[in-house]
């Protein structure tokens, strides 16, 4: 396929971005980028160093095969640290940035957080929150002042030459024609300008929209797949007949999240959380526990406390991604247009096909989350990203052959699996002639002493045999049952039956209810001050309250900061049925404390009532 | 107040109900029982030996009938709550009202909270009957079926995702 074909594909299906009011930062040409920024390298214990300072480097020098030792980082430096110490206060940013805004620039809109992410969620969540802020101090991190200098840097690129720019590429892949839109985001400022988790320098986020191609070689969007944070697989794909998936024309509406530049089909508030790694193991054997009070004990397990794969959601701290789309759209016939966009194929550029490096500051974060990333190819370690080379894989579509081809895939399945049943059906035969050939010289040699070892060796071969002969017909078996449905399947098709648009979606992400954002101002200030107000007061009631009255004090808060937390989130019922359940399960313990001998006594003395009962039952029949 | 809906669920709610009344009955026997078995005459005359302040020093030994009679007033304070919450519970699931289920777990918690009370002071030896039939009272509430009989904590709406991280 040439490039005319490709370009002219990439800007048939080309997205609809629509951003949230107040985001900064939007879709750019990554050689700009790269023109204004410097080159830096961090060999393994040595200070950076710069390799080529801002406002010499080029794409080409970029490109450029560095040879270095193991575990060399090379990184971009988008913003200037000089510049950056220079815009700590709020003033001295509003004039760079009026200084910048030369000629048309980003948008002005001012972003407003609405209901607070704290107020969404519990109480040890919002503790483990505070324990992440605090990570920050030990953690590298993207310095304070550098999204206001990331922002005054991108203003002065808009301002010499507006653009809203994405890389495309055309990939044929398992039947599928790929259409990847690359999108480059200067600055990652999620962190310090939407309350989210990370900020960094550089961003690069993708769509996919997945074509498949008639014989006539007519294309046809089937599926669509957004990148969001660091998801892979289902959950990311949407049919093309999907209600979420909106659409302009022929155009997918792509709702860009402020800050992390997650891309969202539905506008809206998404709750993200974020799990630590270092917390894994405790979390997983809470969700053991919990799987054992539902399932063995039959008891009923609030879903909300926990996630997909049953681990309990207390160890993940929230944020809220804001895809509201009320800002800024880019697209066709949108507020702003796509800029004509770079190929990222046939061939690919330089500087995609040979850095490996960060797109960005490179801080040593150890969670890697405030570290830039690298470019559209590769990982932060430099391997291929998955993507690149398997991008039908990435979204889990692998397994999906496309429209044309699911009908002659179903026949080709079945007369595969038509074809084993024969075999099969063909070795049990042999192996059933042999069972039966042993089995008699089995009985022949039986009473004949001196054929021991025979009798002996053909027993052992008997079952051997017998259970392979029985595994061999329960392939048979189910090989014929999934060959009828196979052939079911080959019926629904030919009468044009479709899936479902969502059933390969088994836990989608949605944005926050009406009902959970319409909570009252009070319940956010409550949600906000609660933790810190409830260590003041343990501290408190720790120095001036003594003895007895120190537990009845400390009981006492817990229960009324509970009930008062239960009471905004209308969780009630929830925290009478834990407090109970803890009270039966402490009150179970002083049982068995004090008649621990009485309760082994019983329960011997059933079991062996029991014994007896079916024992006896068993004779009167 | 939601009323329930179908008659699929009614036999989880009548032999709650009916455990409820049993509970509120037990309950209700051991406060006169303990207010019964003390001789309130004997009570007023040992007391009226005792000298007439509130803040007695810790050196002077109640008589024991007035401990006994203390016991008694305390243990029905702390057991009355319960009794009266069970048989509106029960009241509540006779008149097929979802609120009753809250109100019965309501009365588990503060059966235990009460029982465990009680143990910390002076370990009456009713209490461990009452523990016992309270935690299993707890547990069949809790039970899926009974919650689902009772629509009790069915949620609305898609699950968020979790993620790795940014």
């Amino acid at each position: 396929m040439g490039p005319e074909t490709d370009e002219a594909l990439l800007r048939r299906f080309e997205p609809v971005a629509r951003f949230t009011k107040g985001d900064r930062f939007f879709p750019m040409d990554a050689e700009r980028y790269v023109r204004a920024c410097s080159l830096w390298v961090r060999r393994p214990g040595e200070e950076a160093v710069c390799l080529v300072p801002h406002g010499k480097l080029t794409p080409g020098l970029l490109a450029e095969p560095r040879r270095d030792e193991f575990g060399t980082v090379h990184y971009l430096m988008f913003t200037d640290p000089k510049e950056a110490k220079g815009l700590v206060r709020p003033r001295a940013r509003r004039k760079a940035l009026r200084e910048a805004l030369q000629g048309p620039g980003p948008t002005e809109e001012v972003f407003k957080a609405g209901r607070g992410r704290l107020a969404r969620v519990g109480y040890v969540s919002r503790v483990m929150d505070t324990l992440f802020t605090l990570t920050f101090l030990a953690r590298g991190r993207v310095p304070g002042s550098t999204a206001a200098a990331g922002r005054v840097a991108y203003t002065r690129i808009l301002a010499d030459h507006e653009h809203y720019r994405y890389h495309g590429r055309v990939v044929r892949q398992s039947g599928w024609v790929v259409l990847q839109y690359w999108f480059f985001y200067a600055f990652n400022d999620w962190r310090s300008g939407f309350f989210g988790a990370n900020d960094h320098e550089a961003d690069w986020e993708k769509v996919f929209v997945y074509l498949s191609e008639s014989p006539s070689g007519e294309y046809t969007p089937e599926w669509t797949a957004y990148s969001s944070h660091n998801y892979a697989g289902d959950v990311l794909r949407r049919r093309w007949d999907d209600p979420e998936l909106e659409k302009v024309g022929e155009h997918p509406v792509v709702h860009v999240c402020a800050g992390s530049h997650s891309n969202q089909y539905a506008p809206g508030e998404y709750l993200t959380e974020l799990e630590l790694s270092f917390l894994a193991s405790l979390a997983r054997m809470l969700g053991a526990a919990r799987t054992f009070w539902r399932e063995r004990l039959r008891q009923y397990g609030d879903d909300e406390a926990e996630r997909e794969d049953g681990t309990p959601a207390i160890f993940r701290i929230p944020f809220v991604d804001y895809a509201r789309g009320d800002g800024l759209t880019i697209g066709p016939g949108q507020d702003k247009e796509w800029t004509p966009p770079v190929l990222l194929d046939n061939p690919i550029p330089d500087w995609a096909l040979h850095y490996r490096g960060l797109w960005g500051l490179y801080t040593r974060d150890p969670f890697e989350g405030e570290d830039a990333p690298a470019g559209p190819m590769y990982n932060r370690d430099g391997s291929v990203a998955r993507p690149w080379y398997d991008p039908v894989g990435w979204a889990g579509l692998d397994k999906v052959p496309p429209p044309i081809e699911t009908l002659r895939t179903v026949k080709e399945q079945k007369a595969a699996i038509e074809a084993r049943r024969a075999m099969l059906e063909a070795e049990i035969e042999e192996k059933s002639c042999e069972l039966k050939g042993l089995g008699v010289e089995t009985v022949a040699a039986r009473g004949h002493p001196h054929l021991r070892a025979l009798h002996e060796d053909h027993r052992r071969r008997i079952g051997e045999l017998s259970e392979e002969v029985n595994r061999l017909r329960a392939s048979v078996a189910a090989d014929r049952v999934l060959s009828n449905s196979l052939e079911g399947y080959a019926q629904r098709l030919r009468e044009g039956d479709r899936e479902p648009a969502r059933a390969h979606i088994s836990y989608a992400q949605q944005p926050a209810s009406e009902t959970k954002l319409r909570a009252s101002r009070l319940a956010e200030v409550w949600a906000a001050a609660s933790v810190g107000v409830m260590l003041i007061v343990f501290l408190w009631l720790a120095l001036y309250e003594r003895g007895e009255y120190l537990v009845f004090a400390l009981s006492g808060s817990i229960a009324l900061f509970l009930f008062v937390e239960a009471g905004f989130r209308g969780r009630l019922i929830r925290l009478v049925t834990s407090a109970t359940l803890g009270l039966a399960v402490v009150a179970a313990l002083v049982l068995v404390y004090e008649f621990f001998w009485q309760i082994v006594v019983v329960a011997v003395l059933v079991l062996g009532l029991y014994v007896l009962w079916d024992n006896l039952r068993e004779l009167r029949r | 107040m939601a009323e329930l809906a179908g008659s699929r669920s009614s036999w989880p709610v009548r032999a709650n109900g009916l455990l409820l009344v049993l509970q509120a009955a037990g309950l209700g026997g051991i406060g006169a029982y303990e207010v019964y078995r003390v001789d309130w005459q004997q009570v007023e005359a040992d007391l009226s030996l005792l000298p007439e302040t509130l803040d007695l020093p810790e050196t002077v030994v109640l008589p024991e009938t007035v401990e006994g009679a203390e016991h008694a007033v305390v243990t029905v304070l702390v057991f009355a709550p319960p009794t009266v919450l069970a048989l509106l519970a029960a009241l509540g699931f006779l008149f097929l009202l979802r609120a009753g289920w809250l109100l019965a777990m309501i009365v588990q918690g503060l059966s235990l909270l009460a029982c465990l009370l009680l143990y910390s002071a002076w370990t009456p030896i009713f209490i461990y009957p009452v523990m016992l039939y309270c935690i299993v009272m707890a547990l069949y509430l809790n039970s899926s079926d009974v919650r689902a009989a009772f629509h009790v904590g069915q949620r609305t709406g898609l699950p968020q995702v979790a993620t790795r991280g940014p």
